[in-house]
């Protein structure tokens, strides 16, 4: 988060999304290790070069990490040692150290499943949402040349 | 497999340079790219949760972040618009620059 | 019902194709009448039964049936105002009423969330849908800057709200409100819960613009076209709320109880924020997002109070709110159609060019400001009243109820503001009657209708609040019992 080059920032994002990519791989949670490359690493870098490749932005502005950084620095400090803190505090949570009786199969045959019984209403929902964002997201960056009727 | 807190410790950790860069950085884009660290960082705690928990064979984790996927790649795709449509305006993505409604 | 809602903005999207951009119009006509009738029938339908579904992902009970009324009302409402507005919006006007719909589809499913994940995606169903409302006028810079303020705040809450989440459901082991009221006296004593609710209390607090996050309000309510801004003021804000109070009083009433404190601060501060910086403001909308944080400050007191009385009068408060807010929207959206700002000096002898305007704004912004026999007396007198109640037990209540007083004589002085800047502000910049549009009518006379109904004759609504509240918080606060029946 602090390199200047934007490029070189998503860049860093891409691989640090793989790095999560392979620790669910390590998870058990095959299906979502894939999405995760996809989706994050496929579509979300890509997207995120273009828009800044698009906004010739690719060195960040003068003044970037002028504005109250220290305000910003503290809350996410404070932010991280509330968690760690908690996380630590609990101690029930150390001493897990795996459940290994997990059969992979399973899960990704289930997730089908379930997505059209159980979670039908959020599957429809999302299924709405991305269809508001894909409409939202053509007017927004329509050019206005072809915008004025 | 490493015990759960180290999991949750990492996510923590990101959870707090995904908000750090979100608040300090100026530039648009970062913003949007620390919010998506912190969902990243939300997700790898279902996940951990999920198959550390009692009950893995209830996916409950897995379809949230099903989920939760879905719609960071939404939010991202209708903020990477408004950034090029605000560029389009100011020739600017510095966030301190869109300040034209204070008053 | 939430899928008709959906189907219908479907259709909506589909019948442009054949549609000639210039009887556009029809569309929101026609969006507006099906969802009446959606109203009228779906509800008229639900009345009997009342139960779980989809494993226990999806309620319906009387505060669902109660949400889901009032959001397909002033979805109605802004259709109609929004078809008063078509000439401001450039393009897209039958996108613009698709996801009018949709947003209030995410509205409707979040009426009903019994799960976390249910209540995580109509909230960004909501949420993303008002990001490209807000920021429709894309030739406007200042409907841009709102977008794009209301999305990164938008977002940075929803990363909150998935990371407390994934703390609830780590510790939990559910994301069910129903299970998790089962076993909040363990779940109690876990820190990582305790996290997590808070980061999950962030995220709505950021939907009903309560104090520490609501910085989005005045610059989002200023910039975004008038008929978003409405459904923003009271869609958002409603359904923040009814997933607030599912999820406190629903899903951890304990907890709650313990955290009075902590929400008495938060509703102060925003009341007290909101009703002081509206004061010098000269832009209508913008007073409106600073009198949109002082109300959310009420309704916080409302829950505060942990009470079903004030419960009760949390729900009166958002019908009576609901009312005004649509038609002071509605009258700026006639207004806007021939000045295309809402600085109030535009008011200045609005008295003289539309009596009727200037009625209709002078009775919703008395109500609001809590004049009585109107709607929004009775919902201050409600909160009060269940404040004051609470007070017998912890006398802190007392002060509570105080500063309530205050920001509502506050809000009477920038209220009037307005009043007096129509029928006192010297002469009109132009001497042009405004002409009020049947659409446009038709919505200001449901509003006044409503504004003054419910403060003539409260009984109604204050029963189905309470048929409401009884689903959900039981009379008896220490004998507990899950959100189903």
């Amino acid at each position: 988060m602090s390199l200047r080059n934007l490029v070189h920032s998503a860049l860093c994002l891409a691989v640090s999304l793989v790095g999560l990519a392979l620790i669910y791989l390590g998870l058990d949670a095959e299906f979502i290790g894939w999405i995760q490359i996809l989706v994050y690493v496929g579509a979300v870098s890509i997207l995120i070069v273009f828009a800044i490749l698009l906004t010739r932005g690719t060195e960040a502005p003068a003044g970037r990490i002028t504005f109250a950084p220290w305000s910003g620095l503290i809350i996410a400090g404070a932010v991280f040692a509330t968690l760690a803190w908690t996380v630590i505090k609990s101690k029930a949570l150390t001493e897990i150290t795996g459940n290994p009786s997990l059969d992979v199969s399973f899960v990704v045959k289930n997730i089908g499943g379930k997505l059209v019984a159980e979670y039908v209403l959020p599957l429809q929902v999302m299924g709405l949402l991305l269809t508001a964002a894909l409409i939202g997201a053509v007017i927004i960056a329509l050019h206005e040349r072809k915008g004025l009727k | 497999m490493n015990p759960l807190h180290q999991y949750l410790l990492l996510s923590a950790m990101l959870f707090s340079v995904g908000l750090a860069g979100a608040l300090v950085r100026r530039h648009a884009i970062l913003v949007l790219v620390g919010i998506e660290l912190m969902l990243n960082a939300a997700n790898l705690n279902f996940l951990a949760f999920w198959r550390y928990g009692g009950n893995p064979e209830a996916l409950t984790g897995i379809m949230f972040v099903i989920f939760a996927i879905a719609v960071a790649a939404a939010e991202a795709a209708v903020g990477l618009a408004l950034i090029i449509s605000i560029y389009r305006h100011l020739r600017t993505s510095n966030v301190d620059e869109v300040n034209k409604l204070n008053g | 019902m939430e899928l008709a809602v959906g189907l219908l903005g479907l259709a909506v999207l589909l019948a442009d194709l054949w549609i000639a951009p210039a009887s556009r119009r029809i569309l929101g006509w026609g969006a507006a009448a099906v969802l009446t009738c959606v109203l009228v029938f779906g509800l008229g339908s639900l009345a009997p039964q009342s139960g779980m579904g989809f494993s226990g992902l999806y309620v319906v009970d009387p505060l669902a049936r109660f949400f889901k009324a009032f959001f397909l009302l002033s979805g109605v409402v802004v259709l109609l105002m929004t078809v008063e507005y078509a000439d401001q919006l450039a393009v897209g006007l039958s996108e613009f009423f698709a996801l009018t719909l949709f947003a209030v589809t995410g509205m409707l499913f979040a009426a009903s969330a019994n799960d976390l994940t249910m209540m995580f995606v109509s909230l960004e169903l909501i949420t993303v849908t008002f990001y490209v409302l807000n920021s429709f006028q894309r030739g406007k810079l200042a409907s841009i800057e709102a977008g794009v303020k209301y999305l990164i705040l938008g977002a940075l809450a929803s990363a909150f709200m998935v990371f407390g989440i994934a703390l609830i459901f780590g510790s939990a082991n559910t994301t069910q409100f129903s299970e998790l009221a089962l076993r909040q006296r363990e779940l109690s004593g876990s820190r990582i819960f305790l996290t997590g609710l808070t980061l999950v209390l962030v995220g709505l607090g950021f939907k009903i613009a309560a104090f520490p996050f609501h910085g989005w309000a005045p610059d989002v309510y200023q910039g975004s076209p008038a008929p978003a801004t409405a459904l923003l003021a009271i869609g958002s804000k409603a359904a923040g709320f009814v997933l607030l109070l599912r999820l406190l009083f629903g899903a951890v009433p304990e907890i709650t109880a313990e955290w009075h404190r902590l929400l008495g601060a938060l509703a102060v501060l925003s009341l007290l924020y909101g009703s002081l910086c509206a004061i010098p403001q000269r832009s209508v909308k913008r007073l409106m997002g600073y009198s949109s944080i002082a109300n959310a400050g009420y309704l916080l007191l409302g829950v505060a109070v942990v009470s079903p009385a004030g419960s009760v009068a949390v729900l009166y408060y958002l019908g009576a709110y609901c009312f005004a807010v649509l038609a002071v929207f509605t009258v700026l959206c006639v207004m806007m159609n021939s000045s295309d700002t809402d600085d109030m000096a535009d008011f200045a002898g609005l008295g003289m060019r539309s009596p009727v305007l200037a009625g209709v704004m002078t009775l919703a912004l008395a109500s609001l400001a809590g004049v009585p026999p109107l709607a929004g007396f009775i919902g201050k007198f409600l909160i009060l009243r269940a404040v004051i109640a609470a007070g017998a037990t912890h006398p802190g209540y007392y002060g509570l109820a105080a500063v309530a007083v205050i920001g509502a004589v506050i809000s009477l002085y920038y209220y009037f503001g307005i009043v007096r800047m129509m029928y006192w502000g010297g002469e009109p910049l132009e001497r042009l009657a405004i002409s009020v549009t049947p659409g446009a009518g038709i919505a200001l006379l449901l509003c006044v209708a409503g504004i003054v109904y419910l403060g003539i004759a409260p009984n109604g609504l204050l029963q189905l609040s309470a048929d409401a509240v009884a689903g959900i918080q039981p009379a008896a606060a220490s004998a507990f019992k899950p959100t189903g029946h």
